[in-house]
């Protein structure tokens, strides 16, 4: 097991940029999951990693020593593939046991680890099918095992899961949990799905556009995300936002929107007329109208997910989604007040976080 | 309805006259090849024969039939393998290559195939002269490795190109280097196209004439198709052992496509992606 450093990596493929200065620290044995949008360049740098592409500038470090210069081979990484990438004229038991053979490793020592592999991911009794022959959970499993089976320095998990239908993937994100704990390996996972990135990951890098824009532990890519997009890309229903501007009053800082006020008296006198963006998340708000500044609203619509009910309302023409527990009596066209709690409010200026607390008035994180 | 009917009937029409059209001549020399020596000169025609054997004994033992069959499957398998190994190397290349520079020496390569067989002959011979190497069979194998590899690169590249980037990924980051992954995942998963390729390159150099009969000068080296052309004597065409000859000739051919012809169309990749 190692630790895996990517120090300034740029990729492009002609006008695309894949990745754009991207730094990067896993630290031994850590789980890390790249979270960004389809298209983003995160499976691109997963093949940097694997020394399958060549990136154009920047290092990758394992252990502290560059390997720019070694094979895939020589880097001795596992990953897992989105498409599985099973290779089909063999069976499941050569497949498996692939890596173990290019490595030269004795044939019993192959048979023992494959058998103990198949017997942990539950596949002992489809050793001896070719993938065709397999659902595709199954080969799924195939996949994962062929990465188990060995014990590199790094796990590269290019999508493992976005082939599996809802139930299965969230059995199978489980046990890939459990794996990780069992091989104390070092995990770098890759997803678009932020509910797997936020159950799965020690840490989460937040990536769009080939740049990384937040690298942290899941609660604080939750509850202070570095800029707009990580606000609105993580979370589900997504934070709401609201463009305005800061002013003065006699009670302190107020926001104030098109549609509505807001009362901020714990930000700081010296960001007064600041074009802001603020944003808080469906569920930090308090039902009724009694906390200071209150904000009135119409329900639009009502959306039943079972466990509780989004509210889609608006205050003029400032849209917002709210969530209500599940026997919540409202319906669409009810009026509604709520106020949000000052600390859970998230102030953007220029897209990117203002940091609120005392004696950093105003730097930009 | 009826016009359904009626263009079901008239598609099987053409299609049974474009086989008929086909196979006529074929068929009839078949069926010479079992006509005893005055069936075959009989005016009117003798259609059905009384299956002598007689062409093909005469065949085999006066004309040496075998030993030319033996001639040229070493000439039609050394130029299969050896145009399989350079093309399956050259057809991975440009399969991996970016579209565009791929695509030029691709045509590059067409154009290599363009030039008629006549215009190449003379450099051919002076070059094998030079060499020694007339009479031989490498002499022969050479300029078909030259004239069947264009094709082959082409049905390979195209080959690979289908099989997914990912299996390869797969074979590099479990330990292989590039000519391992080729060899072991690329290669088994591409069968059906080596088959294709393979018998295309058997079948040209199986029944190629004009360059053996050019630089095989000396019967010892010569291949079927120029030895049965040689049958023929100064004033007799012994018909019959043409016939047979050809038909010996031909079996080869048929058997070797019957027999891979469930392996090309076999869906070898099936399983590899999510599917």
């Amino acid at each position: 097991m190692s630790s895996l450093k990517l120090s300034g990596i740029s990729k492009c493929f002609g006008d695309v940029v894949a990745a754009s200065n991207v730094d990067l620290l896993v630290n031994n044995g850590e789980f890390c999951v790249l979270l960004g949008p389809s298209g983003c360049g995160k499976s691109t740098l997963l093949q940097i990693i694997a020394g399958l592409v060549p990136q154009d500038r920047g290092s990758v470090l394992m252990d502290g020593r560059s390997v720019d210069e070694k094979s895939p081979r020589e880097r001795d990484v596992a990953m897992v593939f989105q498409s599985y990438a099973l290779y089909p004229h063999m069976t499941v038991t050569e497949n498996l046991g692939f890596a173990l053979r290019m490595r030269g490793m004795r044939k019993d020592v192959i048979k023992e680890r494959v058998k103990q592999t198949a017997r942990i991911l539950g596949i002992e009794s489809l050793l001896n099918r070719k993938p065709k022959q397999l659902s595709g959970g199954q080969r799924q499993r195939v996949a994962m095992g062929r990465a188990l089976v060995r014990q590199p320095n790094i796990f590269l998990l290019d999508e493992p899961l976005s082939n599996l239908d809802a139930q299965l993937r969230a059995r199978v994100r489980m046990e890939l949990k459990k794996r990780h704990g069992e091989t104390g390996g070092t995990f770098l996972h890759v997803t678009h799905d932020q509910v797997e990135a936020m159950s799965l990951g020690d840490q989460v890098a937040v990536m769009k556009e080939g740049r990384i824009h937040q690298t942290g532990p899941p609660e604080e890519i939750y509850d202070r995300p570095a800029d707009t997009f990580v606000a609105t890309f993580v979370g589900s229903p997504v934070m709401n936002l609201f463009k305005g501007a800061l002013t003065d009053s006699t009670e302190g800082m107020v926001f104030r929107c098109r549609d509505f006020l807001m009362a901020m008296p714990h930000l700081p006198k010296e960001w007064k007329n600041r074009e802001v963006e603020i944003g808080f998340r469906p569920e930090d708000v308090e039902k009724g109208t009694s906390a200071g500044s209150t904000i009135h609203a119409e329900v639009e619509m009502v959306s039943n997910v079972g466990s509780e009910k989004h509210i889609l309302a608006h205050v003029g023409n400032s849209n917002m989604i709210l969530r209500y527990e599940k026997d919540a009596l409202i319906q669409a066209g009810d009026n509604i007040g709520f106020s949000v709690r000052p600390s859970r409010l998230h102030v953007f200026c220029q897209g990117r976080r203002m940091e609120d607390r005392p004696g950093e008035n105003g730097v930009f994180q | 309805m009826i016009s359904g009917f009626f263009k079901k009937g008239l598609f099987l029409t053409g299609v049974m006259l474009a086989i008929g059209f086909s196979l006529s001549p074929f068929l009839f020399f078949v069926l010479s090849a079992f006509k005893t020596e005055n069936q075959i000169t009989a005016i009117p025609p003798v259609w059905l024969p009384d299956f002598s054997i007689a062409a093909f004994e005469s065949a085999v033992l006066k004309h040496h039939l075998l030993h030319y069959l033996l001639n040229s499957l070493i000439v039609a398998g050394s130029t299969t393998i050896v145009t399989l190994s350079l093309g399956a190397l050259a057809g991975y290349a440009l399969a991996r290559l970016p579209r565009r520079p791929a695509r030029l020496i691709l045509m590059g390569i067409l154009a290599c195939a363009m030039f008629p067989q006549i215009t190449i002959a003379g450099p051919i011979w002076r070059f094998l002269r030079a060499a020694g190497w007339l009479n031989q069979y490498h002499g022969l194998i050479l300029p078909y490795v030259a004239l069947t590899l264009p094709l082959t690169i082409w049905i390979l590249a195209l080959f690979f190109r289908e099989i997914p980037e990912e299996l390869e990924r797969a074979a590099l980051v479990d330990g292989c280097s590039r000519p391992g992954a080729l060899f072991r995942v690329i290669l088994p998963l591409s069968a059906p196209g080596l088959f294709t390729a393979g018998i295309l390159a058997f079948i040209y150099s199986w029944n190629e004439f004009f360059l053996a009969l050019l630089i095989m000068t000396d019967p010892a080296r010569q291949t079927m198709p120029v030895g049965i052309a040689l049958f023929q004597g100064e004033h007799s065409i012994p018909w019959g052992e043409i016939a047979a000859a050809s038909l010996i000739t031909t079996l080869p051919l048929i058997i070797l496509v019957l027999f891979f012809q469930r392996r090309i169309v076999d869906g070898l990749s099936a399983g590899a992606m999510k599917g």
